[in-house]
């Protein structure tokens, strides 16, 4: 069996006779990758059947052509004796047959180009002869002299089609017939004159010109047709290539989509351990700060001045871990959090922080200036949580010079300036209020920007500052949950700015238009 | 002088059982501290099912919410649907102040929550109201 491949190749050869054979080559390829997953889906279903390989295509032919003058039943005797399935004896009958019918076509094919070269000159005899023909028949009506307008239409016709060799034939044979035939005297060649050969070389011009325009045409179709195989290959190529890049990419998405999803999951389950470990956690704590309690309250004094110490470490530390576990548990609410989203009017959660760290506000002698701020969609307590944090950490970090922290909200386009500083995807929102936090306080190294929003993570000794360092983290959290994004700049001359972007929501109309009034 | 009030403590760790004992001390009130270590217990002593069934009513119930076989939750579930148990004061104990579980034992029907462990100004407090409401 002539596989699809070769014979695809063989067919390419004819119609791309300068072919880029890289082109053909790949769509061999592909042909032959194409019948190779045929096959399997072939064998998946008639497992019996057999394939041959291109190698033994040929073999397969001369044995079939040699079979193939015996007769069927013959063949058929013999494979019902080598197979016991009737199935595989058709399938294989099937495939002789198809055999059979290839080599006959091939051959016919043979003939059929061998014939092709000399098509142009037997036309070219062919309508000489028409013409002398016509030309005897019309003799008694028309004169001689016109035939060699006849003769002079025939080359046109030739010349049109066949090319040159055959075009001059004709004016050969034309030349001869209209003075053998058709002027008198009749069948002799006499009169090959001034006349005769005038007409000779007219036609010789004429037989010239049209078939060298004619392979022009020619070689200009065949380019033209050149082209426009290999531009559909290359179509076929690129959006095979398209289609792969397709289907990559969906599947390039589907498995982020999962690792998302994953990340979510395990994001809840990260959550829910905090807040269960926590939990479970703090249950002996506070049995061992009740005890330590009870250590203090009776028997401080009456022991050695050690013990008194020892006591009062194991005091500190419990109070220490408490306040860690309390803050992981605070983390964990904010992320496992569904509370509804409500309107709120930052102002006022500026005002419940502010009234939260009223004692911490009043000692340390901050002077906290607001701008008008908007109103957004969002969970009033988390909001409140967000400002208190951001002052207590403005408060905790403030140096000897008084504490002055500004609050300030503008309307954000998302700048390119902060999209790259926060490596954003493109697609998020880029309507934002962007709310500032600044403060003159000891600031802290740049490199920290990104560690400072990091659970347990303290840029600033504990010796000098007390704390959990989860404040900011719970901020972070807060903000994500609100769609919003968060980072800080520090200055150069001391204090920090904290940023955070919340999504404008548009029925907040009012807040926009008070903003704006300004 | 004033009658005894009959506490009843439904705790499994004896560290906080003992914490309460000493607080009560503190308080310095005449208390008769019945103590049972889980939820099917307490369940068992509040419906005087025995080895419970001559157990005194207590004044007031301090419940610990996390307790092994029956948690605070179900116990509370299990003893309101009884009759003679609907106006007995409950008093929950946590570690945590999650409002998730508060909100929920408030749903079924506590009537205080105290942070463990059961010590201190609070306890005392809760002691003299119950003194007062009820002799």
């Amino acid at each position: 069996m002539m596989t699809n491949g070769v014979y695809i190749q063989r067919s390419l050869e004819g119609v791309l006779p300068d072919a880029n054979l890289l082109h053909v080559k790949v769509r061999t390829k592909e042909i032959l990758e194409k019948e190779l997953q045929r096959r399997e889906i072939a064998s998946k279903y008639y497992p019996d059947l057999e394939f041959q390989t291109e190698g033994t295509a040929t073999a397969a032919r001369t044995k079939s052509s040699k079979t193939n003058s015996s007769n069927t039943k013959n063949s058929n005797t013999k494979n019902s004796k080598s197979t016991s399935s009737r199935a595989n004896s058709l399938a294989k009958e099937e495939r002789q047959c198809k055999q059979s019918l290839m080599v006959h076509g091939a051959d016919t094919m043979k003939n059929l180009a061998g014939i092709k070269p000399l098509l142009p000159y037997v036309v070219a005899v062919s309508v000489t002869v028409l013409c002398t023909l016509v030309g005897i028949a019309m003799t008694p009506v028309v004169d001689e002299e016109n035939f060699c307008m006849l003769y002079l239409l025939g080359v046109v016709l030739v010349s049109c089609r066949y090319g040159l060799g055959a075009s001059l034939l004709t004016v050969l044979l034309s030349v001869i017939s209209y003075d053998f035939f058709v002027v008198s005297p009749h069948y002799t060649l006499v009169r090959f004159e001034t006349p005769c050969l005038l007409t000779f070389v007219a036609m010789l011009v004429v037989a010239l010109t049209m078939s060298g325009l004619t392979a022009r045409v020619k070689q200009h179709a065949r380019q033209l047709d050149t082209r426009v195989k290999e531009r559909t290959y290359e179509l076929a190529l690129a959006n095979e290539a398209l289609r792969v890049e397709v289907a990559s990419r969906a599947q390039a998405e589907e498995r982020l989509k999962e690792a998302v999803e994953e990340l979510a999951r395990s994001n809840t389950a990260l959550a829910q351990f905090a807040k269960i470990a926590s939990h479970d956690l703090q249950e002996p704590l506070r049995s061992l700060r009740g005890f330590t309690d009870l250590l203090t309250r009776r028997y401080e004094g009456k022991l050695d001045t050690k013990a008194d110490e020892f006591i009062e470490h194991i005091n500190d530390c419990g109070i220490r871990m408490e306040r860690i576990i309390e803050s992981v548990l605070s983390h964990a609410r904010v992320q496992g959090c569904d509370r509804p989203f409500t309107k709120v009017d930052l102002n006022d959660s500026v005002k419940e922080a502010m009234k939260n760290l009223e004692v911490a506000i009043k000692e340390s002698g901050a002077n906290i200036s607001i701008d008008e701020l908007p109103t957004v969609k969002g969970d009033a307590l988390q909001l409140v949580q967000l400002f208190q944090n951001f002052l207590a950490n403005a408060i905790k970090f403030r140096r000897d010079e008084p504490l002055r922290v500004k609050i300030s909200c503008a309307e954000s386009v998302g700048s390119d300036e902060m999209a790259a500083y926060l490596d954003v995807d493109d697609d998020l929102p880029r309507a934002f209020w962007h709310v500032s936090i600044r403060d003159n306080g000891t600031g802290f190294e740049s490199r920290h920007t990104k560690d400072v929003f990091t659970m347990f993570k303290r840029v600033h000794s504990g010796q000098v500052y007390a704390g959990t360092g989860i404040g900011l983290a719970i901020c972070k959290a807060i903000v994500e949950r609100h769609g919003g994004n968060i980072w800080v700049d520090t200055m150069r001359n001391g204090g920090s700015t904290f940023h955070f972007t919340m999504p404008i929501v548009t029925d907040c109309e009012q807040s926009t238009d008070r903003v704006e009034t300004k | 002088m004033n009658k005894f009030i009959e506490v009843l403590l439904v705790e499994d760790s004896p560290a906080d059982v003992r914490i309460a004992e000493e607080a009560i001390i503190d308080a310095g009130m005449n208390v008769n501290l019945h103590v049972v270590n889980d939820g099917e217990a307490a369940v068992r002593y509040l419906t005087q099912q025995a080895p419970y069934s001559d157990a005194a009513t207590p004044d007031i119930v301090l419940l610990d919410l996390n307790m092994p076989k029956m948690n605070g939750h179900d116990v509370l579930e299990e003893i309101r649907i009884q009759n003679n148990m609907k106006d007995v004061p409950i008093v929950l104990l946590t570690a945590s102040e999650s409002c998730d579980d508060v909100e929920k034992a408030h749903s079924l029907g506590i009537n205080y929550y105290l942070r463990k462990p059961v010590q201190g100004p609070g306890l005392s407090e809760l002691l003299t109201a119950v003194q007062s409401l009820w002799h």
